[in-house]
């Protein structure tokens, strides 16, 4: 385990919520993430051995993560509270002979959209349909807020949001988000 | 507080009479109530002239009740919030309201551009085409100023504007646009159906056109049926109901936008809310109910203040209680005036008389005689009189001969009613003429919409309801809901309608106005006509007919009749303009949103950012990305700064930022075939742990990017691309693996923002790198030597080090995952003090690279070659690759192209500049002369000139060792330069070794 | 505002996609010629009416999307990915 001093793209920035109470914005920490990508020809096969979907919009939960299909025959694997090290070893050997995996742990912040406002504040930047007669939970898209490309995944019902954003990104995006969500 | 002396006793349905406010126009101060518009609230304080015209200067009152209206307009609040070219009739009052009139000088009553009427005659369609002609010098010294000062339409706030706009995204299964009577049952019948229902009303009430009082619906008066429709509607939870919002736009595939006024009917608006949201909504099925507009009649000096819409002057009643005048006489050409006169006498207000166009009288006409107004038939108006408000009328019949003159204080005219076509024609569906109504009206959808109500030329209560019932019905079935029973449209009486009668010119010689707000007359048009302007198209644009804020709501039928009377033809055959969005004006800070000043667009910080600023770095925009530009030192100029960040390179150590290079992990067992095709030079025999510097072409053979790409194993390679062409790069891969070659094994992301990286260079680099990372990674030649790559481990972290350089001393790239970026920072930072470690920037590696003869961006523009740049002999014969055949076409492969050289300052004075262009004679200078450019530029510490990159035809072979001229005509620069080889410094690479 | 059917992202809005010119050319083999090559870079046609394109979604999936577009009307005939064949209605506007 390191014992390096670690930076966060928002730096200590955790939480904000609204002053109307509308909407909740909660910065997750300590999840791994790796891109899987199925060797060309073998994405049922993968998908069988991490008992994964592969339907587009449609987020797998196992025991140990969640799966989000980006595109044929490739996923996002998120772990909650997992070390980065070990998660992408685990996966690798796990699917060994049938794919690869990009270790992408670093590349994003997750930020958790939640409070009665919440798909009030989703329609300010994002351009999908998140009514709930069409989308619920495990529901996942890859589309862009406010210019940044944002991977969201629907983590329940209520509704609430987990968006996952470059972490160039960002300040920038926090920025805007924050801004437009006191206003609920 | 002062009385308002034409508000009515009582009724005004919108105004709340228990809540008085004050407002300010043009600096005095008036009383109001809350649920006015600055429009109502002026005429109930009977103030009459709001504004003067765009040309003539000519005083101007209120034409309408509603967002078409074409004169009130007025600046609305003070200082950085104030708003040019805002419709009175649609400010809705605030206490403390500021309005200004626009256009006059000094003041409203008394205009010194007003003496442009005088020279009217002179001001006619096609003025400024036909005066402001030459010289074209004149243009922008005194022309312009003149134009500018005499027709500016208001002043737009200086200041930045300081309210919040955003955006907003919604969709439905049905958008109903317009919540008068057939919009309200659409929305009603829609939304049973549990369909996904949006009205947008562009007013703060629904309702439209209907008159609250005087009509009934389902029994009930029009009024409290409405209401009771807003809360049904109001209860479905599957119904929204946009108040104050104006749809403008109707685009492709049925997404169309909407502006939301939400807090401009405050004061100020309340902390976080935005003032406007741009709404942006995805329909499957539209309905427009976006009702009609009341035409003007064209007789002369039909734009004196006190001559307004019939209907106007009745919705100024019903809604707000607020009558323009006391004494009035009404001209019309159809049945919906003699609405207006039977309210006004229930209203107390003296009918002079009404004056109908029609030889006959029809029921409407028999009822208002039975009530005991005056009506006269084939009546039309000749002439108002007055001088800044209407006092009389002269009355004519069809042929021209004067028949009376009535006095009057309003003149309430109504020259019959035209459809709203304008969203149905924005998606392109031409109007067609009904010669019945007088009026265009939509046809045959393109887009997934149908119009109903007055909007599709139905003006009947009762046929609205119907229409509009139907037409939610069968949207919402068309979207996909299931539609069970049908139910049944509200229920209203029929009333007779007898019809319109055509008076496009009521006979006159003077001026006559058809569009109000660019006073475009009945002769422009006639003049336009004579002087060949044939086309509808055309004459818009000549006299600017219909050209201005209002989009010739009013003006547009009147126009085109003129235009089709002047042919000799009918109306369809000069057909109507087409519309475009937007339907009104919307302010550019709502399409902003968010989007402006250092929001224009998202900012990408690197993992070190904090790092740079604690070192007072000074950064540039390097596309999106903010990276460190030098960093300063107290007292140092610029330049002072750049040169000891390069030199200490040299001598030292240097530590530079490079995480904004495009990082591209691929993976697969074909990958190093995939690079073999992408890249010109070959990738299979690379071995793990090395790298490799590539350069990839376009297809058309031109040079696309360069970078290093190292092996990792086997089946896994790590690209880097450069800044500012990372995404591009993977489009381009993506393409190839996806479109190409889709049977490789080869799978890749972006890994850009998962590392981050800095370069270490300088002959100390070894011992710093060494003692940062603790002896973790053998950094000796051996067992890393130059294109070599090592993973290790640094206290537990991954990193990768790879022994390249963009500077030509001894240099290392370091990644290691975002998180522990600073750290891995601040650690090699902290070992540099003892060894005279510099931070440098952007500014100083180009310093390095240009004395090293290294390409980038200025290089790399799009249309040099890999042999222009001096690299065609990396390019493979080997293999095909992407671009290959391109690149060998004889103008790509010519000797006499213009390829890389250095350039170095010869004279004592005097300085390089990128741009120059490249001559053998100074005194010889012009475009066929010129052999080339220069392309990058640098005042170089290690060689003590001024040296540059550039592009000379011939080349070295050709010119090694010249003495020619860069000249640069823009500052009259010409200095004496020599051709050398680009590798200025170090050219055999020994320093690469420390 | 295109509304494009991304095949697998269901449809998306223009703004996330990039417009990638004629998908109805077809690479050389690279052992073609030249005027194979040149043809295929820069020899278009420019129908009013149907035509094949390249919308590369990388505001979302990014999978280059094959579409058939009407580019008088704008109208969307069929999406799919590179591998699809997709059928061209006949009818062409006049130009
Ligand atoms: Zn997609």
């Amino acid at each position: 385990m390191a014992d390096l001093q670690t930076a966060a793209p928002l730096g200590e920035v955790s939480e904000f919520s609204a002053d109307g109470g509308g909407a909740v914005l909660q910065v997750r920490p300590d999840f791994a993430m790796v891109q899987v990508f199925a060797k060309t020809g073998k994405a049922g096969e993968l998908a069988q051995k991490l008992d994964i979907v592969s339907d587009p919009g449609k987020a797998g939960d196992t025991s140990s993560f969640a799966a989000l299909p980006l595109s044929p025959g490739q996923w996002m694997l998120i772990a909650d509270n997992a070390n980065a090290n070990t998660f992408g070893q685990e996966i690798t050997e796990q699917i060994s002979g049938l794919g690869y995996v990009s270790e992408q742990s670093d590349a994003r912040i997750c930020i958790r959209v939640s409070g009665p406002n919440a798909r009030d504040l989703m329609a300010r930047g994002c351009r999908l349909d998140l009514h709930p007669s069409v989308t619920a939970k495990g529901f996942c898209a890859q589309t862009q807020m406010a210019q940044v490309g944002v991977l969201i995944h629907q983590v329940s019902d209520e509704p609430a949001y987990d968006l996952y954003v470059y972490a160039g990104f960002a300040r920038s995006f926090w920025h805007w988000l924050t801004e437009t969500a006191a206003q609920f | 507080m002062t009385r308002q002396v034409n508000r009515l006793d009582a009724g005004g349905a919108w105004i709340d009479r228990d809540q008085p406010l004050k407002f300010k126009f043009d600096g005095r101060i008036y009383p109001g109530f809350a649920g006015d518009t600055l429009a109502s609230a002026l005429i109930a304080n009977g103030v009459k002239l709001m504004g003067r015209s765009f040309k003539y200067h000519r005083p101007r009152g209120v034409l309408t009740a509603g967002s078409e209206e074409p004169n009130a307009l007025v600046e609305l609040r003070t200082g950085a919030y104030r708003e040019p070219n805002t419709r009175a009739t649609m400010v809705e009052l605030f206490d403390g309201l500021i309005a200004t009139s626009q256009n006059r000088s000094p003041s409203l009553k008394f205009d010194l551009m007003a003496v442009n009427q005088l020279f009217g005659r002179f001001l006619t369609a096609g003025f400024y085409y036909k005066t402001f002609m030459w010289p074209a010098s004149f243009w922008e010294s005194v022309y312009e100023k003149i134009i500018r000062r005499s027709a500016g339409l208001g002043r737009a706030a200086t200041a930045e504007d300081p309210d919040i706009y955003e955006h907003a995204h919604a969709h439905c299964d049905v958008l109903i646009v317009g919540g008068g009577p057939a919009g309200l049952a659409a929305a009603l019948s829609a939304g049973k159906t549990g369909a996904r229902v949006i009205l947008v009303e562009e007013q703060p009430n629904a309702g439209g056109a209907v008159s609250p009082t005087r009509d009934e619906i389902d029994g009930i008066a029009a009024g409290a049926w409405v209401a009771q429709a807003i809360s049904e509607l109001d209860a479905h939870e599957n119904v929204t109901v946009m108040t104050r919002t104006t749809l403008f736009g109707y685009y492709d595939h049925n997404v169309l936008a909407a502006l939301e006024r939400v807090t401009d009917h405050l004061r100020a608006a309340p902390d976080h809310q935005p003032r406007q949201r741009l709404w942006t909504i995805r329909a499957k099925q539209v309905v427009l109910a976006c009702g009609s507009h009341e035409r003007m009649l064209t007789f002369d000096n039909n734009d004196l203040p006190g001559v307004i819409l019939s209907g106007a002057v009745r919705k100024f009643a019903e809604r707000f209680g607020a009558i323009p005048g006391r004494r009035v006489a009404i001209c019309t050409n159809n049945d919906d005036a003699y609405e207006t006169a039977h309210l006004l006498k229930v209203a107390g207000i003296e009918i002079v008389l009404v004056a109908d166009a029609r030889s006959t009288l029809g029921p409407a006409g028999q009822q208002a005689l039975a009530a005991g107004i005056r009506v006269e038939t084939g009546i039309l108006p000749a002439y108002a009189h007055g001088m800044q408000r209407v006092s009389g009328v002269s009355l004519q019949n069809i042929d021209g001969n004067f028949t009376e003159k009535v006095a009057c204080d309003l003149l309430a005219v109504s020259g019959g009613f035209s459809p709203d076509v304008n969203l149905a024609s924005q998606t392109g569906a031409a109007p067609v003429w009904r010669d019945d109504i007088l009026g265009f009206v939509p046809t045959k959808p393109v887009a997934r919409e149908r119009s109903a109500g007055a909007g599709n030329g139905v003006f009947d209560l009762r046929n609205c309801l119907i229409e509009g019932h139907a037409a939610g019905l069968e949207a919402a079935k068309t979207a996909g809901a299931k539609v069970g029973r049908k139910g049944s449209a509200p229920k209203a009486v029929s009333r007779e309608i007898t019809a319109p009668v055509a008076v496009w010119r009521c006979p006159g010689k003077g001026k006559a106005f058809v569009d109000f707000q660019n006073d475009v007359t009945a002769k422009d048009i006639q003049l336009a006509h004579q002087e060949g302007y044939v086309s509808v198209e055309h004459v818009k644009r000549y006299t600017t007919l219909g050209m201005s804020t209002d989009q010739g709501k009013i003006s547009n039928v009147n126009g085109i009749a003129l235009l089709a009377k002047a042919r000799g033809q009918d109306i369809p055959e000069v057909g109507t303009t087409r519309f475009r969005p937007p339907y009104s004006p919307v302010a550019i800070g709502a399409f902003a949103g968010h989007e402006r000043g250092k929001n224009f667009q998202p900012t990408r910080r690197t993992a070190m950012h904090e790092c740079h600023e604690k070192l007072g770095a000074v950064f540039i925009e390097a596309g999106q990305w903010l990276r460190p530009q030098y960093y300063p030192q107290p007292g140092e100029t610029v330049m002072e700064t750049i040169w000891r960040e390069a030199d200490q390179v040299r001598k030292t150590a240097g530590i530079c930022d490079v995480s904004t290079l495009g990082k591209i992990e691929i993976f697969g067992t074909d990958s190093a075939e995939f690079l073999n095709r992408l890249y010109i030079n070959g990738w299979k025999m690379l071995a793990p742990g090395k790298a490799r510097y590539g350069l990839m072409l376009r297809e058309d053979g031109h040079v696309f990017d360069d970078g290093t790409t190292s092996r990792l194993a086997d089946d896994h390679f790590f690209m880097t691309t450069t800044t500012a062409n990372a995404a591009g790069v993977l489009a381009h891969m993506e393409r190839a693996s996806q479109v190409l070659w889709p049977d490789l094994d080869v799978h890749f992301c972006s890994a850009t923002e998962q590392w981050c990286g800095v370069a270490v260079a300088g002959p100390n680099t070894r011992k710093i790198l060494g003692n940062a990372f603790g002896y973790a990674i053998d950094l000796a030649d051996d067992a890393l030597p130059f294109m070599g790559v090592r993973t290790f481990q640094w206290r537990g972290v991954t990193a990768r080090i790879f022994r390249i350089s963009f500077s030509g001393e001894l240099a290392f790239e370091v990644n290691v995952p975002w998180r522990f970026g600073a750290a891995m920072w601040d650690a090699i930072w902290a070992a540099g003090q003892d060894h005279e470690l510099v931070p440098y920037g952007t500014e100083a590696l180009n310093v390095l690279r240009i004395e090293k003869g290294h390409v980038a961006g200025n290089e790399l523009d799009g249309r040099t070659t890999a042999a222009d740049m001096g690299l065609g002999r990396m390019m493979s014969t080997k293999k095909p690759f992407v671009g290959q055949k391109m690149a060998g076409r004889v103008g790509m492969t010519a000797p006499d192209r213009a390829t890389l050289v250095g350039i170095k300052l010869v004279q004592e004075t005097g300085r390089l500049r990128g741009g120059a262009h490249l001559v053998l004679d100074k005194n010889d200078a012009n475009a066929e002369t010129s052999l080339g450019w220069i392309s990058s530029v640098t005042d170089s510490p290690g060689l003590g000139c001024w040296i540059g990159l550039g592009y000379l035809k011939g080349g070295l072979p050709a010119h090694e060792g010249a003495r020619i001229h860069a000249v640069f005509p823009m500052y009259d620069e010409a200095v004496e330069v020599e051709i050398c080889s680009p590798h200025f410094f170090d050219p055999d690479g020994e320093r690469l070794n420390g | 505002m295109h509304q494009i059917d991304c095949p697998w992202c269901g449809v998306r809005d223009e703004a996330e996609f990039q417009y990638q010119g004629d998908a109805s050319v077809t690479r050389p083999d690279p052992d073609a010629g030249e005027d194979d090559f040149f043809s295929y870079v820069y020899v278009r046609d420019n129908p009013k009416g149907w035509h094949t394109e390249w919308w590369h979604h990388n505001g979302g999936c990014r999978q280059w999307v094959k579409v058939v577009r009407n580019t008088a009307t704008h109208e969307i005939h069929a999406t799919g990915l590179p591998r699809d064949g997709l059928p061209v209605p006949q009818a062409r506007l006049k130009p």
